[in-house]
């Protein structure tokens, strides 16, 4: 505690040119924080006008074009610029730590991971001020993201802009991947690894395996957009197929991406708030990198309704990927089973992410028998589904680790009672806006619709749906008064206000730009609950 | 009192519940095809019901039992794991979404079947920004339809319909929610289905594949008449050229509902 003090005041002042050419990975991942919550204000007021459009029938705020644009940006910026940003935000600030490294494998290639987030989010979202954004959906099949369909300059720069962010993550995944493997402090062996350091790479795999591909096929539509080539244009002898399938071999892993690190959020915190170890480490691990590879073999799930995929293949592996998930479940619900639980805001997400994801894991089962995918494909159903993935899982375990690191990255406590009201109408606000979709879908409502018939019977819904996402939105207000209040005069956190495991709190709140001091001895997975209890329990199975 | 308010929640749980598994349940189906599904789509969904009901419950349990209380001062056990049961719970799902795979392979086997020989009716379907053709190669018949006047496709109960897919531009969704069925319209490449309509009446179709600027504006309807009506359609419908005016039926119940445009593919 005297240290943190002392350190506090030796630091020398954080000017801006430090921020903008710092390599400290500590530092990045704020950055990466801060231009996250700064995208995610982007993508959800796009999301709040697509839900003020569809809250009644008939087009009141929107013409057709720019709905489309907005669906399409909001999926995009909130996929590329939100939550795998903020994913690696933590990612960046919290595994050098954990595994006790000095800082990522790669600092200078860290910073410019980094700086291509903001500026290719730029990119993507300058055609709202170019003459049209992007409009083909996030999936941007071609041939509507061709350039006879979609003309304006938008697509490209959507293509220019996911390209980057690729890169990007590309980049990231090399350095995450040196860092874990090459610079784990002594004693800390693989299995002795946090899970969210596990999980962080598995993920690294997952986006080195995948992007490299997403990318080729954006290079081959800048091609056919823009020097006359024909990869997906059919009337030339390509195929629009293709496209489909080059780009679910990546954003189906993508997902896995976008969920993989949040599991691994929620398995730090769980074994803290109960005062267990995670239930079932091992399987856990064997879980995470089964969910990785099975998560190359399912991507034709999203094509079932084209005709031209081999089903039964496609349709078994959808059901068994969903084992292992189901497997986390059971080691979560294990983990505070005879526990003693406390609900710091944390675990109020942690826990909101198990009942949340939960639904996200079920609904999407629905989309494995192949029948069924031919009722609910393309309907409101699928929305409420990568709803519940997206929001109720990844977004869900960003807060939680937000909520959770935040001492750690600022020295500051956040305020409970404001954490609990955000917790509270963000829980709320997410179910009125994405539980009503399930019946829209199975009653119909085709999804990326910009209207819809007043006698469809889909308008209290809809506007049920609006509101949750008015309510979600407001949820913030709260958060980011906490986080303002917070850091003017929040409580002091001092270096493990949680009574945690793992060596992120072995050090100061913040650490220090060089990490540690010193190490306590890593014989477990758990060092502070060693060093604080001595070993007890047997050794895991 | 207490009890009183008990049995009430009791009641209104119960009452959400039912109206709960009304709203979750598929459109009632109207080929036979689209009756397989629906009993697919109910196992699966309790199943699910099931899983949900059980995971969340545990999940709910464990946070209102395992809370901590101000006498716990010493640690909970600390248990790492436990192989057996880690196997058990992998297996149990396992085998459980096996078997569920193949109750839904057995279905898919009838729902995409596809035997040419078989078909009744043959009907051609055309997809472009943003309408929808519909035409009866064997009968010279074809409708297009417009933004006014959505297309209406006319099929004959109890028959086998044999359905063409093709698309002129970008993909389109031939989506009825009815059928509890949806074919997408690729370019370059020809779908096929078959359906066999059991329920007389309309039904709405509208495009699920996103498909540009309009695409909430790619409605139809379909609907299934008895074969007598439809034989009546067919005469009635066809391009004047070959008048049959011999047997003019005087009760025929003018089919044509006037979202019928006829004119010639040079429309395009």
């Amino acid at each position: 505690m005297a240290t943190t003090a002392l350190r506090t005041a030796a630091r020398p002042r954080t000017s801006l040119y430090e921020w903008l050419t710092t390599t400290d990975h500590k530092k990045i991942g704020i950055l990466y924080t801060i231009s996250s919550f700064i995208f995610l204000g982007v993508g959800g007021t796009l999301a709040l006008f697509v839900r003020a459009e569809l809250a009644q029938p008939g087009l009141q705020f929107l013409t057709e074009s720019t709905y489309n644009q907005m669906f399409t940006m909001h999926a995009s910026v909130m996929i590329f610029w939100v939550i795998i940003p903020f994913l690696a935000a933590i990612g960046n600030y919290v595994v050098p730590l954990m595994i006790g490294a000095p800082d990522m494998a790669f600092p200078r290639i860290n910073a410019l991971s980094f700086w291509m987030v903001p500026f290719s989010g730029l990119v993507a979202v300058s055609g709202f001020l170019l003459g049209g954004a992007a409009d083909a959906g996030w999936t941007a099949y071609p041939p509507v993201s061709s350039i006879k369909y979609s003309p304006g300059p938008g697509m490209n720069l959507w293509i220019v802009a996911v390209m980057l962010v690729g890169t990007s993550s590309i980049l990231g995944a090399v350095n995450f991947m040196v860092t874990i493997f090459r610079m784990r402090a002594p004693g800390m062996t693989l299995f002795r690894m946090p899970i969210l350091t596990w999980t962080v790479l598995v993920t690294s795999v997952l986006v080195l395996m995948g992007t490299p591909v997403l990318t080729s096929a954006l290079v081959m539509l800048f091609i056919d957009r823009n020097f006359g080539g024909a990869f997906f244009d059919p009337s030339l002898g390509g195929s629009a197929i293709l496209w489909q399938n080059i780009f679910w071999f990546y954003s189906h892993p993508a997902v896995y991406i976008m969920v993989l690190p949040a599991m691994g959020v929620i398995s730090e915190i769980i074994p803290v708030f109960s005062r267990k170890p995670l239930f079932g480490y091992k399987a856990f691990v064997f879980a995470t990198a089964a969910i990785g590879a099975l998560g190359f073999s399912v991507w034709a799930h999203h094509m079932f309704t084209t005709g031209s995929v081999f089903l039964p293949f496609f349709s078994v592996m959808t059901f068994f990927i969903a084992v292992p998930t189901g497997v986390k479940f059971f080691n979560w619900i294990a983990t505070m089973w005879r526990g003693q639980i406390t609900f710091k805001t944390p675990m109020l997400f942690a826990v909101g992410f198990l009942s949340m994801f939960l639904i996200g894991g079920i609904n999407g089962v629905f989309s494995a028998p192949v029948p069924v995918d031919y009722a609910i494909h393309a309907t409101y159903w699928i929305v409420a589904h990568i709803h519940y993935v997206l929001f109720g899982g990844s977004f869900l375990g960003i807060m939680a680790g937000i909520y959770f690191y935040f001492p750690k990255m600022t020295g500051k406590m956040l305020d409970e009672r404001l954490g609990k009201m955000n917790f509270a109408l963000m829980y709320i606000g997410m179910n009125l806006t994405f539980l009503p979709m399930h019946v829209l879908g199975l009653s119909g409502m085709p999804r990326r619709i910009a209207d819809y018939s007043p006698t469809a019977g889909w308008n209290d819904l809809n506007l049920a749906a609006t509101i949750g996402g008015f309510t979600i939105g407001l949820s913030m207000i709260p958060f980011f008064w906490n986080v303002y209040i917070s850091l003017r005069n929040g409580e002091e956190a001092g270096d493990d206000p949680w009574e945690a495991n793992t060596l992120e709190w072995a050090t100061s709140s913040p650490p220090p730009a060089w990490n540690f001091d010193r190490l306590p001895a890593i014989t477990s997975e758990r060092p502070l609950f060693d060093a604080r209890h001595g070993r007890s329990g047997k050794e895991h199975a | 009192m207490k009890r009183r308010f008990a049995v009430s929640l009791l009641i209104a749980a119960v009452a959400l519940v039912a109206s709960g598994c009304q709203a979750v349940s598929l459109k009632d189906p109207v080929t036979d095809q689209a009756l397989l599904t629906r009993d697919l789509y109910n196992l699966v969904f309790a199943v699910a019901a099931f899983v949900f009901i059980l995971v969340e419950g545990l999940i709910i349990w464990s946070v209102i039992r395992y809370r901590r209380k101000p006498t716990d001062t010493n640690l909970p056990t600390q248990t790492h794991g436990n192989l057996v049961l880690e196997l058990v719970w992998t297996a149990v799902p396992m085998i459980t979404v096996f078997v569920i795979f193949i109750a839904s392979w057995n279905v898919l086997n009838v729902v995409d079947a596809r035997d040419a020989s078989k078909a009744e009716v043959k009907v051609e379907v055309v997809g472009y920004q943003w309408q929808w053709k519909f035409a009866y190669p064997d009968n010279g018949i074809e409708i297009f339809g417009t933004p006014e006047q959505y297309p209406e496709l006319v099929v004959p109960l109890g028959k086998v319909v044999q359905v063409t897919l093709v698309s002129q531009d970008v993909n389109h969704g031939f989506y009825i929610p009815q059928f509890l069925f949806q074919r997408d319209l690729v370019p370059g490449h020809v779908n096929v289905f078959q359906f066999t309509p059991n329920k007389l009446g309309t039904y709405t179709g509208q495009c699920s594949a996103f498909c540009g600027l309009l695409h909430h504006n790619m409605h139809f309807t379909v609907r299934v008449v008895t074969p007598e009506e439809y034989a009546t359609w067919l005469v009635d419908t066809k391009p004047k050229p070959s008048p049959s005016p011999s047997e003019t039926p005087a009760e025929s119940p003018s089919p044509s509902p006037s979202a019928i445009r006829l004119t010639t593919s040079a429309a395009f």
